[in-house]
């Protein structure tokens, strides 16, 4: 307790080496990922484990398009996750615009009421929510997987957060100069929010992209409306002796690349978020 | 009393004015996009649950009203083993996660704050997993766990264990293996949110507490954390829904049923068989248990989400 002056040497060197170690375990079962899917069949099944493989191939990346419908999964991710965003965004943008700027009548009630439902756990609505789809004959079909995530309380409280801060000024001044409302939202408030906007596509494309128990209730067996995370875990359930590591490590490898370049080019965007919305402090 | 009406009764009277209709319908058209949706998709189906539960149903039949039938049969052998199994899984899962996640995610984030160089990258590395689908995070631990495989050779190499590595399959450790997985899984968000509350603490609190001779443990236990509240509230919150929410990891791990003997079940994995029946094993629906357990479910965690923000609000504070 008597260190009056920052951390002495040694102390540094030993901080320094300590998330130097953190980071490689927190980083390693994803370069395992990635090396197991460039090794040959034979050097996955030998014991002990091979660490680096000896001639990197793309063979697994080949072979595992003949086991799933790779590019038709990815395709069904794409739109999954794609529509939804996008359909999250809108339907965000314009009710945060309304509660944040608009003075109504129930207005507060109203914002209780869809922000009480933040945290309902998806599983609690499950069985009537499948019901419900398949009542509009949308079981089995993309559509029924897309349809009742185009709303989401998370992203309405967000950008009510991040519109409030937009000055009224601007929107007055946009309203003198003819701009309709909806013109206002998207072509003035939006670009002034964008950070906010990129941190909530961000999460919502993660989000649904991985998502899993959804879409399998509402595709069950549905092979060629499976999304890339289905697929994967299809694959996965066939008999393990058939099956190579570096297959489903090629499978899984594929799967990361969209939201892992996302959340590269986006995650400064997340950051900026999550420091002015409240969360920290 | 009289006065709120009064007021009440003004804001009626000005809704009659022509702009204020306009204000109105304005508003009500950008709200109705988010408002159908949300009536249609979360409110139906939540009141649904939540009166379903209350009824006998045979297959996928709703019949007659049982009152609080469908809960007392819940708490009532045979279930209640598995519910209480699944309710202490969830209880050990969610200390696990603060200890393991939270609470080694703010001493991570303390070292990458005090150290200052590359907290960037660091702070992308942890958060790396985060991105990774719960299905792909469990098929590569269970291949890194499983016999002969990868952290089996790691630990014989150490000398740290001989023989075959079988840890997912110990009724004792499965779980605790979960847990860590998911904390792993989980890191970068404390360490993110941490971080970024430790930066808004002004500088000259630091520095005040180094010429009063705090070590930085000391600094970091009595000085920044009672200023970092809101980011633990932020933590607690989420760490405690997301826990009680438990189901992709230990579904692709495990099972549905949690293996080995439902030592790794979960709250949502009995909801799941008993909504849809186990996979690849003898299992029956009932749905009248599904939607008591779905709305018990909703009933605890909002309570206690609320009472955890409630808590926290009045142990904030105010930085001078």
């Amino acid at each position: 307790m008597s260190a009056r002056l920052p951390l002495p040497t040694p102390g540094r060197g030993l901080v320094y080496l300590a998330t130097i170690a953190i980071a490689v375990a927190a980083a390693f079962p994803l370069a395992w990922m990635i090396l197991s899917s460039l090794k040959t069949p034979a050097e996955t099944m030998q014991t002990p484990p091979v660490w680096l493989p000896a001639s990197p191939s793309l063979a697994a990346y080949e072979s595992v398009a003949d086991l799933i419908a790779v590019g038709r999964s990815f395709l069904n991710s794409a739109l999954i996750a794609g529509i939804t965003t996008a359909g999250i965004l809108v339907t965000s943008l314009m009710a945060g615009f309304a509660f944040a700027k608009y003075e109504f009548r129930g207005r507060n009630t109203l914002f209780a009421a869809m922000i009480a439902t933040m945290f309902l756990p998806p599983i609690v609505t499950l069985i009537p929510l499948y019901r419900l789809v398949g009542s509009i004959g949308l079981d089995g079909n993309l559509a029924g997987v897309i349809l009742p995530n185009l709303a989401n309380a998370f992203g309405i409280f967000l950008m009510r957060q991040f519109i409030a801060g937009v000055p009224n000024e601007l929107i007055e001044a946009a309203r003198l100069d003819g701009a309709s409302e909806m013109r206002i939202v998207f072509r003035i408030v939006a670009p002034a929010v964008t950070p906010a906007l990129a941190a909530l596509a961000l999460f919502a494309f993660v989000y649904h992209w991985n998502s899993y128990l959804w879409p399998l209730t509402v595709l069950q067996g549905r092979d060629e409306a499976y999304p890339i995370v289905l697929s994967l875990s299809r694959l996965l359930s066939y008999n393990r002796s058939a099956i190579n590591t570096n297959l489903v490590m090629a499978g899984a490898t594929l799967a990361v690349l969209p939201p892992l370049v996302l959340f590269v080019f986006l995650q400064r965007f997340f950051v900026k978020t999550i420091v002015s919305s409240g969360m920290t402090g | 009393m009289a006065e709120a009406t009064r007021t009440g009764r003004a804001r009626t009277g000005r809704r009659f004015s022509a702009a204020a209709f306009a204000r109105h319908r304005r508003a009500f058209l950008f709200i109705l996009p988010a408002l159908t949706l949300y009536v249609v998709f979360i409110v139906y189906p939540l009141a649904l649950s939540l009166w379903g539960s209350l009824f006998r149903w045979r297959g996928l039949r709703q019949q007659g009203f049982i009152g609080l039938d469908n809960f007392v049969r819940l708490v009532e052998p045979p279930s209640r083993d598995l519910l209480f199994g699944a309710f202490g899984h969830n209880v050990i899962w969610f200390a696990g996660v603060m200890l393991l996640q939270n609470g080694l995610g703010l001493i991570f984030a303390y070292l990458l704050f005090r150290r200052g160089r590359g907290t960037a990258l660091l702070q992308s590395v942890f958060f790396f997993p985060a991105v990774l689908s719960p299905v792909i995070v469990g098929a590569l631990w269970k291949l890194l766990l499983s016999p002969e495989g990868a952290v089996e050779a790691m630990l014989s190499a150490l000398g740290l264990m001989e023989g075959r590595l079988t840890i997912l399959g110990n009724s004792t450790y499965a779980l605790y293996v979960l847990i860590a997985i998911d904390a792993w899984n989980w890191m970068g968000l404390p360490v993110l949110i941490f971080l970024a509350g430790l930066r808004q603490i002004h500088p000259s609190v630091f520095e005040a507490a180094r010429l009063d001779g705090a070590g930085p443990v000391r600094t970091l236990w009595s000085i920044a954390l009672p200023l970092l509240v809101p980011a633990v509230s932020s933590l607690t919150t989420l760490s405690f829904i997301n826990t009680f929410n438990q189901f992709d990891l230990v579904y692709v791990m495990q099972g549905v049923a949690g293996n080995p003997n439902y030592a790794t079940d979960t709250l949502v994995t009995y909801f799941y068989r008993l909504a849809f029946g186990a996979i690849g094993a003898v299992g029956i629906t009932d749905i009248g248990l599904a939607l008591a357990l779905g709305s018990a479910l909703f009933l605890l965690l909002t309570l206690v989400t609320i009472l955890l923000i409630r808590f926290f609000e009045r142990r904030t504070v105010q930085p001078a």
